[in-house]
C-alpha cells in the first residue's frame, strides 16, 4: 500500500510538479543553452522570478524545488512557443519528449554533447584528487554518500561537503568554457 | 572582472550546497531556502543551473578512464590511523625541527651490546615518527582522524599528531585548524600550542595560533583553556601561573603570549569559522590585522603595509579569502592612502 505524502499533495505543489514534468525537457536545454551560449539563449531570470516571488510562502515551502522548477519550465516554455512561432520553426521533437524523462540533461545535438563529455572532462581533471575521487564513486558508480564514506575513510558530512564543492567548481568550468 | 568571478564562485558554491541540503532538508531549512532564492533573481538562475549541472554529471567520466582504486590510494594518506604503537604523549623531548624523527642515539656504548639489543625494538617502536600534516598559502585542507575526529586545516598550518589508546594530542605548530572531535571521554582531545592548552571531550572548536597568541572560539560542546604562560618576554616579565578556564559554545578567548586569558564578549564564532568558505569577515579589524589574514590565503599577490600605523584604521566588511584586489579596491579609495601594484605585490602607503 502507498502512502502519500501530505506535504505533496496540496494542488499548487501537484500543479507545479506537472508543469515540471511536462516541460523539464524545454527547461533543461535552456538552462544548458544559457549556461553554453549565454547570447544565443533569451534571459528569462527575471519573467521567472518575479513569478516565484508572487507565490505565498506556505506554499511554496512544501516543495520549493517543484515550485521553482514547475514556474521556470512554464516561463521557457511560453517562451520558446513564443520564439517558435515568430521563426515558424515549431520543434515536434520536442513536444514527444515533453512527457519524458526528467533527466534529460544532455545536448542533442552530437557536436554538443561531444563538448559537454570534453568539457565534463576537463572539469574533472582540474579538481583536486579528494574532490575528484568523491565525484567519482558517487556520480559515476552510483555510491550513496554512505558507501562512499566507507570507500575514502572520511565521514558522510565530509564527502557531502566534497560533493556540493565539486559541484560548484564543475558548474564553474563548464560557463568559463564560454569567457 | 576578477572580482565579479569571485562573487559568482561563491554563489556556486552556495547554490550547490542548497541543492545538497533539500535533500534531507527540515521545513525550517526549505524556507531558509525560499528566502534565499527571493532574495534576488541570480540566486533563482544559479540554482537552476546547479540542478541542470548535477544532472550533466551522471554522465561524468562516462568512457571509466579515471582509476578509482588509484585515487582512493592517492588520497589515503589523508587518512591517520589511530595505531596502538603510537607514542605516549610527552614521551618525547621538544625539538625545532619541522620533521620531528627522533631516533634516539641516547643509548651508551657503556651500556653494553646486550642491553642495547634488547632496547633497540622498543625504542624504535616508540621514537617513530609523529605524523606532521601542513598547508601552504592559500590551502585548505580536511584530515580524518581513525577516531572519526575531523581536523580541517586553513591556508599556512601545520600541526602534529600524536595519538594513542589514552591520549588524542595535537600541537598546531603554526596557523589555524577546525577541530570536530568525536565523543570519547576515555581519551581526551587536546590541542595545545605555543601559549595555551586547549582540551575538549566531544565538541567542535577553532584554535589560531598567531605570533601574539591563540584565539580559541567554541562552535559546539565545551573545551577548557590552560594558558601556558610563558616567560620569554625578558628578565622583567610576569609569569603568570596556569589557570584553566572553560569556555562554551559561542564563547571565544584569547591566549596572549604573555599568558594572559581575555574572553571576546562580542565574539560571533561563526564568522570566525568562515574561512571555510574562503570567506574573511572584518568586524571592526586593525588595517595591519587584515592584511595579515590576506596574506596567508594569496601565493601570487602580497600586500604590504608601508609605513601605515597600527591601529590607524579599522574596517567591517566580508572579503573573498583569495581575492586580495578587492582590499586593495578598498584602501585606494582613502585619501590618506596610497596604493601601488607592482610585480606580485600590493603596497599601501600613508598619503
Amino acid at each position: 500500500m502507498s502512502v502519500r505524502n501530505p506535504k505533496l499533495d496540496h494542488p499548487l505543489t501537484r500543479l507545479a510538479a506537472l508543469a515540471f514534468r511536462k516541460y523539464a525537457p524545454e527547461l533543461h536545454r535552456y538552462i544548458e543553452r544559457r549556461m553554453r551560449r549565454p547570447g544565443v539563449a533569451p534571459d528569462l531570470t527575471q519573467d521567472i522570478f518575479e513569478r516565484f516571488l508572487q507565490i505565498e510562502d506556505a506554499d511554496v515551502v512544501r516543495n520549493p524545488q517543484a515550485y521553482l522548477y514547475g514556474i521556470a519550465s512554464h516561463v521557457v516554455r511560453e517562451a520558446m512557443f513564443r520564439e517558435d512561432r515568430s521563426l515558424v520553426t515549431y520543434d515536434s521533437e520536442a513536444v514527444e519528449e515533453a512527457g519524458g524523462r526528467l533527466d534529460h540533461a544532455l545536448p542533442d545535438d552530437m557536436a554538443e554533447r561531444l563538448a559537454l563529455q570534453q568539457d565534463l572532462k576537463r572539469a574533472l581533471a582540474e579538481l583536486p584528487a579528494m574532490h575528484r575521487t568523491v565525484l567519482l564513486l558517487i556520480k559515476r558508480d552510483g555510491l550513496s554518500y554512505e558507501e562512499a564514506a566507507r570507500r575514502t575513510h572520511l565521514n558522510v558530512n565530509t564527502v557531502t561537503t566534497y560533493v556540493f564543492e565539486a559541484r560548484a567548481r564543475v558548474k564553474m568550468i563548464l560557463k568559463d568554457r564560454q569567457e | 572582472m576578477k572580482l565579479q568571478g569571485q562573487i559568482d564562485r561563491l554563489l556556486a558554491q552556495r547554490a550547490s550546497e542548497w541543492h545538497q541540503i533539500l535533500e534531507n532538508a527540515t521545513d525550517s531549512q526549505r524556507a531558509e531556502f525560499v528566502a534565499w532564492l527571493k532574495q534576488s533573481p541570480l540566486h533563482v538562475q544559479e540554482y537552476l543551473e546547479t540542478v541542470y549541472t548535477d544532472q550533466v554529471l551522471k554522465h561524468i567520466d562516462a568512457e571509466r578512464l579515471e582509476d578509482i582504486e588509484t585515487l582512493i590510494a592517492q588520497v589515503a594518506p589523508s587518512v591517520v590511523p589511530l595505531g596502538k604503537e603510537s607514542l605516549t604523549p610527552g614521551s618525547l623531548p621538544k625539538g625545532e625541527g619541522r620533521n620531528r624523527r627522533r631516533w634516539t642515539v641516547g643509548f651508551g656504548l657503556a651500556a653494553g651490546l646486550a642491553l642495547c639489543f634488547s632496547l633497540l625494538p622498543f625504542a624504535f617502536k616508540h621514537f617513530e615518527a609523529a605524523p606532521e600534516y601542513a598547508t601552504a598559502l592559500g590551502e585548505q585542507r580536511t584530515i580524518q582522524l581513525a577516531d572519526s575526529s575531523i581536523v580541517t586545516l586553513n591556508a599556512d598550518s601545520r600541526i602534529q599528531l600524536r595519538l594513542n589508546e589514552t591520549h588524542r594530542d595535537i600541537e598546531l605548530l603554526r596557523g589555524e585548524a577546525l577541530f570536530k572531535v568525536a565523543h570519547d571521554p576515555s581519551r581526551p582531545f587536546t590541542v595545545q600550542t605555543k601559549t595555551a592548552i586547549v582540551q575538549a571531550v566531544g565538541t567542535q572548536f577553532n584554535v589560531y595560533e598567531r605570533p601574539n597568541g591563540t584565539r580559541v572560539s567554541v562552535l559546539e560542546g565545551r573545551v577548557k583553556v590552560t594558558p601556558l604562560g610563558r616567560s620569554s618576554a625578558g628578565a622583567g616579565a610576569t609569569r603568570v601561573a596556569p589557570v584553566t578556564e572553560s569556555l562554551s559554545a559561542g564563547q571565544e578567548a584569547q591566549v596572549g603570549a604573555d599568558g594572559t586569558f581575555r574572553r571576546n564578549p562580542k565574539a560571533d564564532v561563526m564568522k570566525t569559522v568562515a574561512w571555510r568558505e574562503r570567506r574573511l569577515i572584518f568586524d571592526d579589524a586593525p588595517l595591519e590585522d587584515m592584511v595579515y589574514e590576506f596574506n596567508r590565503y594569496s601565493q601570487s599577490t602580497r600586500l604590504t603595509l608601508d609605513g601605515v600605523p597600527a591601529g590607524s584604521h579599522h574596517y567591517n566588511g566580508i572579503f573573498d579569502a583569495a581575492d586580495p584586489d578587492s582590499l586593495a579596491a578598498l584602501l585606494a579609495k582613502e585619501p590618506d592612502l596610497t596604493v601601488e601594484r607592482r610585480n606580485g605585490e600590493i603596497v599601501i602607503r600613508k598619503r
